[in-house]
């Protein structure tokens, strides 16, 4: 089966004004649509990345210049990433249909993981 | 989904996440009020915006980690955990004097060893916390809007939003009151403490009054989203069973309180009928009736009377002990009831109460006696918008087979404020009193 990244991103002050309550709800929501992943061993692997810090790197004038945080335009950071496998890209569509991602106004980025002939790892 | 092979894997293989355990209902909002608490107490009740900062970034932090790495065995440890470090940074950021960096560290040792079970001097230790901060909050110094407000929103974990749409005002009226709260707080050196006794009567008498306004707010229920409101009174039983921790706190008007509320709450699965419709006490499906709830109600109602103090919670819940004592709306002992309204009456003279005597006065003494009392509140600035007022009139009047007087009483009753249910409700009877209908029980 082939292997997709799923790049999670938001804009992390959206969170802040909701309650406890509804922060528990959309957590109860990850944990069904993970837990669901697990069960069905679509699940690869999955990390939330550090909120603070984060560097960006870009060749200016010759030279590396290095910039805080993965900060651009938008307000939108990855906040995290999951590796599914699934049949092909409709599949993992349907799969994430019900992303908790989506109830805080996020996006799902999904690539294809190349494995370029070699063995899945 | 069916469409895909179903391959077990081991839990490395799928990144360490098996399938997770159910969260325990309102688990982030009760830490929430209890991280509150016990860091209100640490840092000072005037630094109580900084504390919820704290608390929320904890549970925030969960919300993006645990989707990852799975629910934590004990959720408690791991949102104190995190709540400590968040503590000891704000107090090397702000190089505050008070706490001490032990001082926080001593308090996350408690709660380290309260969350695995391994001393209950600890959680009581932390539980003195909330009650604490049930006193900060409900400070006689701040108004009973304010009060309400406050406790909803650090010891609830409410939203601003969310305290609006339960007591349906403007969210700017809310935060307004949350800013002057914590002013007053601040100005006044407001203490973060269990008052000592000599002013502890009054000022538990101002705790009761918030957490029954809170009560009442999720229970009347006029207007609003239904959910909010279920979670009023899960919030105020759940405070009010806070005090009980105490002796001091829990003096035998507390029990008549919480059996009021109890008998009350009981009533809650029946007040809407099959077809969603609202079902007055007369009407009501008895067997519906929630039997812990009343049970719980009745053994409070026992604690009550054990002192020599009466107040209008007492006279209250004595009126819904008779209610719930009655297997039928017919069995209803009205002497017993219209004698607790007079009870009640001594105590608390208000046209609320008179109208809501004046039922149990029709039962005993007939409607036309009943009527002449109503006359008595009309002018009553009070009532002048309540609705109940004129409804309760039309059926005094349906009763006595007045029908074109009720149906006109029912119709000044739906020209005042009332939710959309009560609306239709009325209007059915405007309906059936029109149409010469016999009068139903009241």
């Amino acid at each position: 089966m082939t292997q997709y990244m799923l790049v999670l991103r938001d804009d992390p002050a959206s969170l802040k004004n909701l309650s406890p309550e509804q922060w528990q709800g959309l957590l109860e929501k990850y944990n069904a649509w993970t837990g669901r992943m697990a069960q069905e061993g679509r699940l690869v692997a999955g990390h939330k990345l550090m909120d603070e810090g984060g560097r960006t790197l870009k060749l200016e004038k010759g030279k590396v210049v290095v910039k805080d945080g993965p900060f651009g335009e938008t307000k939108e950071v990855v906040g995290g990433y999951f590796i599914l496998k699934a049949n092909d890209y409709d599949h993992v569509v349907r799969l994430c249909q019900d992303h908790p991602q989506f109830a805080i106004n996020g996006v799902v980025e999904i690539r294809e993981v190349d494995f370029m002939g070699a063995p899945e790892q | 989904m069916t469409d895909a092979p179903v391959v077990v894997l081991t839990e490395q293989e799928i990144g360490g996440a098996p399938p997770v355990p159910q969260l325990v209902d309102h688990l982030f909002r009760h830490h929430y009020g209890r991280l509150v608490a016990s860091l209100t107490r640490l840092f000072g009740p005037a630094h109580l915006d900084l504390v919820e900062d704290v608390v929320a970034e904890s549970l925030l932090s969960a919300l993006k980690t645990w989707p990852f790495r799975g629910v934590p065995d004990n959720p408690g440890a791991w949102l104190s955990q995190v709540a400590k470090n968040r503590a000891l940074d704000a107090l090397r950021k702000h190089r505050f004097e008070r706490p001490r960096e032990e001082d926080i560290l001593q308090w996350a040792e408690l709660e380290d060893r309260s969350a695995h079970g391994d001393a209950s001097s600890a959680s009581e230790h932390l539980a003195d916390d909330s009650l604490r901060m049930i006193f900060t909050c409900c400070h006689p110094g701040l108004s009973p809007e304010a009060r309400v407000a406050l406790t909803l929103k650090t010891l609830c974990g409410f939203s601003v939003p969310e305290i609006a749409r339960a007591f349906v005002t403007k969210e700017t009226t809310i935060a307004q009151r949350l800013v002057r709260a914590k002013r007053r707080i601040e100005e006044d050196a407001l203490p973060f403490d269990v008052p000592p006794p000599a002013e502890l009567p009054r000022r538990l008498d101002a705790v009761l009054e918030v957490l029954y306004l809170m009560f009442n707010e999720g229970y009347a229920a006029h207007q609003g989203e239904d959910l909010v409101r279920r979670d009023l009174v899960d919030e105020a039983l759940r405070l009010s069973r806070l005090l009980l921790e105490m002796p001091a706190t829990r003096p035998p008007k507390v029990h008549a309180m919480l059996a009021l509320m109890c008998l009350l709450a009981a009533r809650l699965p029946a007040r809407v009928d099959a077809i969603g419709e609202l079902s007055t006490l007369a009407r009501q499906d008895r067997a519906l009736w929630d039997r812990n709830f009343l049970a719980l109600g009745m053994a409070h109602f026992e604690r009550a009377i054990e002192g020599d103090e009466l107040t209008v919670y007492h006279c209250e819940a004595a009126i819904a002990a008779c209610h719930a004592a009655a297997p039928k709306y017919a069995d209803t002992d009205w002497r017993t009831v219209l004698a607790r309204y007079d009870q009640l009456l001594a105590l608390n003279d208000t046209p609320i109460v008179r109208l809501n005597r004046a039922v149990a006065m029709a039962k005993v003494h007939g409607a036309e006696r009943a009527l002449r009392e109503l006359d008595t509140l009309e002018a009553e600035a009070a009532l002048a918008e309540y609705y109940l007022l004129p409804a309760t009139r039309g059926l005094l009047l349906w009763t006595l087979e007045r029908h074109a007087d009720a149906a006109a009483a029912f119709r000044r009753a739906v020209a005042r404020p009332c939710s959309e249910p009560e609306r239709h409700f009325i209007e059915k009877r405007i309906a059936a009193c029109e149409a010469g209908e016999p009068p139903i029980d009241f």
